[in-house]
């Protein structure tokens, strides 16, 4: 079995301060653990691991209807809780995540905070665009979530660690609902993709579109389904050495968004 | 640096030292926890479940520290947790959920966290708590089953009573026997090659090759054996130049001699070009990534046109393998004909071209084998393989040793399929085991099983055939090509069995099948089951239907009026004779009786309602033949003998690859005996104590191994009665055993007393027994198979929801096991159907290494199965029996293909059906 035999340090670290004093010394090749899944797909590789599990919030918590959902809470939890309906589509997504066993260990942050940014949340969470508390050396601090993105990929500053989404009760207010489609295991090259949709209180809606082959692409306040249409079929090609055709994944594109607008599961 | 920290593990806390990089579950497998199996490369297939705190989580994902603080519940401790959650293995066990049982400890664990979150949970809560977790064997049902009787006994609805054992019983020949087995392997107690850890042991690893095809100019291994910890490093240099076959078949060995231990020429992408052997994984590590290969590459082969047609090089020069004509890369060729073909005028004809698609075995524990020499200087090998006897004879032969010298064992194996019908990694290890005087363990990554383990044989089948206008088929054209990749291994055998199989299934007076081998620069082909009649039937099942259409028929009647029948002769029995010797004459058939069940369990001609606007649905069929054996060739011995206390000893040579071939022996052997079947201790497969099988492979131990076991155990029968009668001047005729008792009128004398009597004799009565059993005949099982499936028409997803498979596979020894086959092997030919595919980049790289990209069936794609068996008594098998392995294989992609048009006029000519094919069918 995949040996990982490259890690030399396990850091856990019970406080902030603990934390920075890691941090302020420089080892290369750190990685940060939310949760634990990127031990697969980062750690193995990582000579120092950093468990922030003592560190960041994995509480839920709804107040005057914002809501706060902290990066440690892990995908099955947040699955589960007691949320308002614009955030549906963020529940639904964490439903469907990978498996039962990972959705008990992989954090909502997790992905984030590891660099790894592909993930059936993403989509959601892009569009519904939440404020994220950060904590740095001097305390916490809040920035708005599209301040973090760059070229549709995440990074956070340097020297901060997620630590909690807050979705504004304002801001949730322009959302009546969503729903997220997931689909997976179809075909080779097809799969996968997931489809998010927030229902606007004005009648338009949001589309979230995340792929591997097109990575993701986002449209908001679309009040013409057909103009949508007509944008996913100008999508660029797919890179070559798949076997999947750029017209097959736009028909099936197509179809998933009619049926997801109707108002159903995929 | 290792720390020591404290984890609470079942209830209890233990102080551990842990290095930092340590996960979860390697720490849980080094302080003996047991159960935790690994059968991925990092959080795909569930094997190493445990709770975390009552959730499931997956323990190779998880540095052992962060489970600090948390409790921690293994499946030692799901058995110790209170009465109920006790319950779940013998549950488990009792409906049948586990076969080779690699997974069943996962699976419990997973069921542990729905226990923990749920007291009485639906089917479709049950279903998503298990979906984390791959089974290979079981196609889900009896996992989910065995569930559902846990859920079923906690919250009182099936009486506990019902969890009894039945293994006093002593008639058990056609009775739902759990396996005997069953209690080790749903307790995490079986022990496979890949948990064993030797006395001073030293493990391997493998260098692979990064091209396709290539001489090796230069390899440098001077930084690498420098390395501390390093014992060995090996190469093609340093290793015997002995040609030899990786295929394990019997005698007479039809395999050209094309491999050695270590190639100097790369013939695919991640063939081994090195081997280390270090104190420990990571110094292996370190040091492969300290050898330098130069390549002086080769043109790259991977189409027939490519490697055949228009040959670019010769794979394997002349003089080095026994190839019919290496410089075209042709293995072998052969022709069957009957009659002539092409001569009878105002045919109906119809014909296709049918492309077949490389499918790995993904058998859950993957190739391992520990070698060490012992104080005779034997090679004692212990491996998870099919084939013991084929592997004392194929390393042997590599290694120049008598077979004496040599000792294959194997404890439980966690899947086979065929995939452990070659001998991959039991030749390297032995080589390094006799120089270092320690033992040598090779466990192969799910990634190199991807790349250099064996897959089924990719064909290209044109077919075309002719019927009279009332339909009766009447010519047989086929053109066979099999792509065995980059070595000739199974290749002709294969091809030999397709040849015959597409001639067999419906007899025609003129038949003409023309087959050629060609080798390429992909990942060898192996046997797999069905070995070489998926390929076949996947073009003759969908051309049917064809032609049933064309003929205005009814495809279930046009197979009815083309079958072959009891009494009814095979074509022939091998083609690498000349003249081909005929086949055997069947002696039972019930197809009719299969064909008929399945219409009325899949509503034949009843359509079945749209579920939704953008789904069609329809139903197909197709039936085929498989064997019990190979006729003339398998060969097994038994040795059946007596214990002072009247228990009875089994020792076979046959392997129990998780089918429950133990325990249908053992159920034979008490049967004939009339003894309880816990009376009977079987022994399986150490060629250094049980006697000569050929392995467990072509679906042959009921029916051969079985044979030997009845006729074995009648022996010692008669032996008992005629010593007893002038022993104890009972009356002979009429004497039985019963239950633990000899019965002899109205006298009856314990089974124990009787024995202790024997062994105090003063004469020397023979209480041992050996018999072998070869046979001039392998009586087919048949099958008919329907499906009924949603096609998805804008996604191109085909989902099969209900599989029918009703075969004629002579008596169930063991109805619940044989199921249990009959489901497995649906799922696994599904996976075929519309999944599964190893493919390739231009520059011959693999491009699915991992249960990520290669998609085997989950538990989500597990369709409602009916199996029922048409049982007629078989005359030339143990208590009337057939095989049940490798039957249900074939049949399902053809029945999806024509499934698939009978909702929507889409026919595929390609697997796996996938959407990106459903797309361009649609569209053409």
């Amino acid at each position: 079995m995949l040996t990982r035999h490259a890690t030399r340090e396990y850091h856990a670290p019970e406080n902030t301060s603990a934390l920075f004093a890691l941090l302020a010394a420089p080892v290369p090749n750190t990685a940060l653990l939310a949760g634990g899944i990127s031990l697969h797909w980062r750690g193995c590789r990582a000579s120092r691991l950093i468990d922030l599990r003592h560190i960041i919030s994995s509480s839920v918590s709804v107040t005057d209807g914002t809501v706060a959902i902290g990066a440690g809470t892990t995908v099955a939890a947040a699955a589960a809780a007691h949320l308002p309906a614009p955030l549906t589509a963020l529940r639904q997504a964490c439903a469907r995540l990978a498996s039962p066993q990972i959705r008990n260990v992989a954090t909502l942050g997790g992905n984030l905070i590891s660099h790894f940014d592909f993930s059936d949340t993403l989509g959601p969470l892009y569009l519904l665009a939440p404020n994220l508390r950060l904590i740095t050396r001097d305390g916490a601090v809040t920035r708005p979530f599209t301040e973090l993105l760059v070229k549709d990929r995440f990074t956070l500053p340097a020297n901060t660690v997620l630590d909690a989404f807050i979705f504004p009760a304002a801001r949730l207010a322009q959302w009546r609902g969503g729903r997220h489609h997931k689909e997976s295991r179809l075909g080779r090259d097809l799969a996968t993709l997931g489809l998010t949709i927030l229902d606007r209180t004005d009648g338009a809606f949001d589309l979230a579109l995340t792929a591997y082959w097109l990575q993701m692409r986002c449209w908001h306040a679309v009040t013409n389904a057909a103009d949508l249409q007509a944008q996913l079929a100008a999508l660029p090609p797919p890179k070559s050495d798949q076997r999947a055709t750029a017209d097959q994944r736009r028909r099936l594109l197509a179809a998933l968004l009619d049926r997801l607008l109707a108002g159903g599961a995929a | 640096m290792s720390d020591r920290i404290t984890l609470h593990i079942d209830g209890s806390d233990r102080t551990v030292a842990v290095p930092p990089a340590m996960t979860l579950v390697q720490l849980l497998k080094r302080e003996g926890y047991r159960g935790l199996r690994q059968a991925c490369d990092g959080g795909s297939c569930g094997g190493c479940t445990v709770l975390l705190d009552q959730r499931p989580v997956l323990s190779c994902l998880l540095n052992a520290r962060q489970s600090v603080g948390r409790k921690i519940l293994t499946i030692e401790g799901v058995i110790a947790y209170n009465d109920e959650l006790r319950l779940l293995p013998l549950c488990l066990k009792k409906a049948g959920s586990a076969q080779c049982g690699f997974c069943t400890c996962g699976f419990i664990m997973a069921a542990a966290g729905l226990y923990f979150a749920a007291r009485d949970p639906q089917r479709d809560e049950l279903v998503t708590a298990l979906s984390g977790n791959l089974c290979r064997c079981t196609g889900y049902e009896k996992i989910i089953r065995g569930v559902e009787l846990f859920f079923a006994v906690i919250n009182g609805r099936t009486d506990r009573a019902q969890l009894a054992s039945a293994h006093d019983c002593t008639a058990p020949v056609g009775e739902r026997i759990e396996k005997l087995d069953g209690d080790g392997l749903t307790r995490g107690e079986a022990a496979y090659a890949s948990d064993m850890v030797m006395p001073r042991q030293l493990v391997m690893r493998l260098l692979t090759a990064t091209v396709a095809h290539a001489r090796i100019r230069a390899i440098d291994i001077s930084a690498a054996e420098k390395l501390p910890g390093v014992r060995l490093v090996l190469t093609h240099r340093n290793t015997p130049d002995t040609r030899f076959t990786t295929a394990a078949q019997g005698y007479p060995e039809p395999s050209p001699y094309d491999a050695r231990i270590l190639t100097d020429t790369v013939r695919f992408h991640g063939e081994p070009v090195a081997a280390v052997v270090a104190e420990d994984l990571a110094t292996a590590d370190a040091a492969l990534q300290l050898i330098t290969v130069d390549y002086d590459e080769l043109p790259v082969m991977l189409t027939f046109a490519d490697a055949y047609e228009q040959t670019k090089a010769a794979i394997h020069p002349a003089g080095l393998a026994n190839f019919a004509d290496p410089a075209h890369n042709l293995v072998c060729e052969f022709q069957y004909t009957q009659g002539a073909v092409g001569q009878t005028p105002d045919l109906v004809r119809v014909s296709g071209t049918f492309t077949t698609s490389k499918q790995q075995h993904v058998h859950l524990e993957p190739h391992v084998a520990i070698a060490a020499k012992d104080e005779y200087g034997r090679i004692n090998i212990i491996s998870s393989t099919q084939v013991p006897f084929d592997v004392r004879r194929i390393v042997a032969r590599a290694l120049g040793l008598p077979f004496s010298m040599v000792r294959v064992s194997k404890p439980r194996l966690g899947g086979g399929f065929g995939g452990k019908q070659e001998v991959l990694v039991e030749t390297i290890v032995a080589c390094a085991a006799a120089r270092l005087d320690r033992p040598v363990k090779l466990l192969l990554s799910r990634r190199e099983e991807f790349l250099f383990a064996r897959t089924r044989h990719p064909f290209r089948v044109t077919l075309e055939l002719g019927f009279t206008r009332a339909g009766k088929l009447t010519d047989l054209t086929a053109g066979i090509l099999s792509d065995t990749g980059a070595y000739g291994g199974h290749g002709s055998t294969v091809a030999e069995l397709a040849t015959m199989r597409i001639a067999s299934l419906y007899p025609a007076p003129n038949v003409r099948v023309d087959t050629k081998v060609i080798c390429t620069n992909k990942t060898p082909g192996g046997a797999f089951r069905g070995y070489g009649e998926p390929q076949v039937m996947f073009a003759l099942e969908s051309l049917m239907d064809e032609a049933a259409a064309q003929l205005g028929m009814d495809p279930a009647e046009l197979r009815l009026l083309n079958h072959i029948r009891a009494g009814d002769r095979l074509p022939v029995e091998t083609l690498f004779v000349q003249p081909h010797p005929p086949g055997e004459v069947i002696t039972t058939c019930e197809l009719p009786r299969c064909i008929a069940r399945g219409q009325e369990r899949i509503g034949w001609g009843t359509p079945r309602p749209a579920p939704a606007p953008h789904v069609r649905t329809g139903k197909g069929m197709a039936i085929s033949l498989q064997g019990s054996g190979i006729a003339n060739i398998t060969r097994s011995s038994v040795t059946v003998s007596l214990n002072e206390d009247g228990s009875i000893q089994l020792l076979s040579g046959a392997v129990d690859v998780g089918t429950g071939a133990d325990t249908v022996l053992a159920q034979i052997a008490a049967q004939t005996l009339g003894v309880p079947l816990t009376r009977i201790h079987i022994i399986t497969a150490d060629t250094a104590v049980t006697p000569y099988d050929s392995g467990s492979y072509a679906s042959n131990t009921t029916y051969f191994a079985g044979h030997a076991v009845q006729q074995a155990c009648a022996r010692l029968r008669e032996q008992i009665f005629t010593w007893a009668a002038a022993k104890f001047q009972l009356p002979r005729d009429g004497m039985a055993l019963r239950g633990n008792m000899l019965v002899a009128g109205d006298i009856t004398k314990p089974l124990p007393e009787v024995a202790t009597a024997i062994f105090a004799d003063l004469r020397p009565v023979d209480t041992v027994f050996c018999i072998t059993v070869k046979k001039e005949t392998a009586a087919p099982p048949f099958i008919a198979t329907f499906v009924d499936v949603d096609v998805d028409i804008q996604t191109g997803r085909i989902t099969v929801v209900k599989a029918v498979q009703v075969a004629d596979c002579g008596t169930i020894i063991n109805p619940l096991l044989a199921e249990g086959q009959m489901e497995g092997a649906t799922l696994q030919a599904l996976g075929y159907a519309l999944t599964e595919e190893i493919s390739y980049a231009a520059d011959g790289r693999v491009r699915e290494s991992d249960l990520l990209a290669y998609r085997v069936p989950t538990i989500f794609e597990k369709p409602e199965f009916a199996v029922e068996f048409i049982q007629p008594h078989e005359p030339t098998g143990p208590y009337g029996a057939k095989a049940v392995g490798e039957v249900a294989f074939a049949t399902m992609a053809p029945a999806i293909n024509n499934a698939v048009f009978a909702a929507c006029g889409v026919r595929f000519r390609d697997l796996p059906m996938s959407p990106e094919r459903f797309f361009a069918a649609q569209r053409s």
